[in-house]
């Protein structure tokens, strides 16, 4: 039996072999085994570039990329005790990314993919969370990780909350006066942004980075981390630690959906909390 | 008459004799002389042939094995006394040959002598180093195989003596790819037995180890097993 | 005496980066992989000798130091338990000695033999990134004894840089493998 079938053994039969297998220690440890330990193993796995052990298998290896490796390894990264994934997107997604003539690999570099830190901070003095989104930033050498923009909360509460604002808007004329009614739109300073241009979208990691350099925001630690997967043409999918008792744990798929352009971008959209 | 002429033909014959003997006697002689005076000259020919040669077999060794066994060949030349300009210039040939290759020996002796010094110097160092990499690894097993702190420093105390100091460097090699090299960060000794007194592993072998003129250790290279 | 003396400070003064290396082959990958697995052996057991109730204090004071040469300077422990969503972040350092003083009579920390080696990312300053992870069982018990128990996973970050120094006049090329952050996780069983 090839050794990156013995990963697929600890998933399927998990529960049957864990009641058989002797010892604390040995049971500990398959289900360590199996657990996707790294995002990195998660992509190795995708991928098939590693065996059972986590030993990396490299380019020149027959099982290196192996579609057949693939098809069985590949459910074992998904959230079995999901109930958000749906079973035919799941197999229609494992047919498509296994492909033996457009198979679709998963590049640490390859961009379309993201991270969404879930943070907490205590903000004039009470708990707060806020959400970091963080891509990955090829630089002349090697690559960084970066803080492309955040969604808090309390900042998101105090623009646009008006159903309606049709009355609010500087008339054509105000320039005759000296904008003299900007008196007006300021002092109802919490409906200011409406008085902006068309376009106009509040820039939220700049507020953040001022309230933390005015003290008013302070880090308190991480919370979660998720990744928003785009790399696969036609899907959406989202990674999620998992930590938790038997062998479906780790790194693990928790939503698949398929995509078009248009509600690609409308849930891009969901999880920036725009609709808020 | 008939006296007379019968008197001086008498005296004519006896003349004749007398004087015809004394003719005879002195050319005998004559020959006599020029067959000794031959023998001589083919005899200093022979001498000069054998000096000659004697001569010549000294010019043409090329070994310094014969050098006693020339000379007294050279010495048997001059006891000849031969006033033979041919000889005499290969005698100052041979003599100055011989002078050279006594010269060469001295040196060659001298040289034979260093090497054997060398070798035994070598193998002296080799010995030494083969007995302080034993001592070495019996330290270092007993150092990973002690379980109490004390006698773990003793074991210490008891090593760093072998080394001009407790910074002396200590260089793993971790690999090596087409002859070149890959080290882990080099430590110190006093380091190093701190390391293995703690980690209780010791998987390396002594590579190469560099003294002072102390005979201290002035560097330990290892290779990972 | 002295001459060794210099050498080593040598080792110091020309410690320098070697030029930029833009990838690894996996022959190397694997030495360096071998060499940073060997550090966190290193790291394992040096926790093991300072939590341990047998380790006289003054040992456990210098072990404390070396397991502290072995990470970056600046480097944190990012602990998170079971029990709650707060994470606590300590320097090394402070960690080790937390780790000496714990209250209780027995401590035994154990490693499971298993561990996940990252792939090796390039920095932008140009060193390499990877990250380790390895499970950690820890058993405590009390004067009472009462026993407390957890296993906790721990992700380590390993830097490691392509380095040049001269030794006994020839140069010497090595990799500096130091460790970084690490995130300290109870598992749940």
């Amino acid at each position: 039996m090839r050794k990156p079938f013995i990963l697929l053994i600890f998933l399927v039969t998990g529960p049957f072999l864990r009641a058989q297998v002797i010892g604390d220690l040995l049971e500990d440890e398959s289900v360590l085994y199996a657990e996707t330990k790294q995002v990195n193993q998660f992509f190795h796995r995708f991928n098939s570039e590693e065996d059972g052990k986590g030993n990396r298998i490299y380019k020149g290896d027959p099982a290196f990329r192996d579609s057949h490796l693939r098809k069985q390894a590949l459910p074992m990264i998904f959230d079995r005790e999901s109930s958000s994934l749906d079973k035919s997107i799941k197999n229609q997604f494992i047919k498509d990314v296994t492909n033996k003539n457009e198979p679709v690999f998963l590049d640490f570099h390859g961009g379309d993919w993201f991270a969404e830190v879930i943070i907490d901070v205590s903000f004039n003095g009470s708990i707060k969370e806020a959400h970091l989104y963080l891509k990955l930033q090829e630089e002349e050498v090697g690559s960084k990780w970066v803080i492309t923009r955040v969604y808090f909360e309390p900042f998101a509460r105090l623009f646009f909350k008006d159903p309606s604002a049709i009355d609010k808007f500087l008339h054509p004329m105000s320039h005759e006066l000296d904008f003299m009614n900007l008196a007006k739109v300021f002092r109802k300073e919490s409906q200011v942004e409406y008085y902006t241009y068309d376009n106009f979208v509040p820039d939220f990691l700049s507020i953040f980075i001022y309230e933390m350099k005015i003290n008013n925001l302070k880090f308190n630690g991480v919370k979660k981390v998720n990744f928003h997967f785009f790399q696969v043409d036609g899907y959406y999918f989202k990674l999620e630690e998992f930590n938790r008792p038997g062998f479906n744990n780790g790194w693990l798929i928790t939503q698949l959906k398929e995509v078009d352009q248009e509600s690609k971008n409308r849930l891009i959209g969901t999880i920036y909390y725009e609709e808020n | 008459m008939k006296r007379v002429v019968r008197k001086i033909t008498q005296a004519l014959i006896i003349g004749t004799l007398v004087f015809g003997s004394a003719t005879f006697t002195g050319c005998k002689k004559k020959k006599e002389l020029a067959a000794a005076q031959a023998a001589e000259a083919a005899l200093l020919a022979e001498q000069i042939k054998e000096a000659t040669a004697l001569l010549e077999s000294i010019l043409a060794d090329n070994t310094l094995d014969n050098i006693d066994a020339n000379y007294d060949k050279l010495d048997k030349v001059k006891a000849m006394k031969l006033d033979n300009t041919g000889v005499l210039n290969l005698t100052i040939k041979a003599q100055e040959k011989l002078a050279a290759d006594k010269e060469a020996y001295a040196l060659l002796m001298e040289k034979q002598r260093l090497e054997a010094e060398k070798l035994r110097a070598e193998e002296a160092a080799r010995l030494k180093i083969e007995n302080d990499v034993r001592i070495l690894n019996q330290h270092f097993e007993a150092l990973v195989g002690e379980k109490d702190f004390e006698k773990s420093n003793t074991i210490i105390t008891n090593t760093l003596p072998m080394f001009a100091n407790d910074d002396v460097p200590v260089l793993v090699i971790i690999s090596e790819e087409n002859g070149e090299k890959d080290y882990d960060k080099p430590s110190t000794i006093r380091k190093y037995l701190d390391y293995l007194k703690d980690r209780k592993e010791y998987k390396a072998v002594v590579e190469n180890v560099v003294y002072d003129d102390y005979g201290k250790i002035t560097e330990l290279e290892l290779r990972k097993k | 005496m002295k001459q060794a003396s210099i050498i080593v400070l040598l080792i110091g003064l020309f410690t320098f980066p070697a030029f930029a290396q833009d990838s690894i082959s996996p022959e190397r990958k694997q030495a360096i992989d071998s060499l940073a697995m060997e550090k966190i052996r290193d790291l394992e057991k040096y926790i093991s000798i300072i939590g341990s109730k047998e380790t006289p204090a003054s040992e456990a004071h210098r072990v404390i130091e070396r397991a502290t040469e072995l990470f970056m300077e600046d480097s944190e422990m990012g602990v998170s338990s079971l029990g709650s969503d707060k994470i606590n972040y300590y320097p090394v350092r402070e960690y080790f000695q937390r780790l000496m003083a714990l209250n209780y009579d027995k401590v035994s920390i154990s490693w499971f033999n298993i561990q996940y080696i990252s792939d090796l990312e390039q920095m932008p300053d140009g060193k390499w990134v990877g990250v380790i992870t390895v499970y950690q069982r820890f058993e405590g018990t009390t004067k009472e004894g009462l026993k407390y128990k957890d296993t906790t996973k721990k992700d380590i970050t390993v830097y490691v840089e392509r380095k040049q120094t001269q030794i006994g006049g020839r140069t010497i090329g090595f990799w500096d493998v130091l460790l970084g952050d690490i995130r300290v996780a109870e598992t749940k069983k």
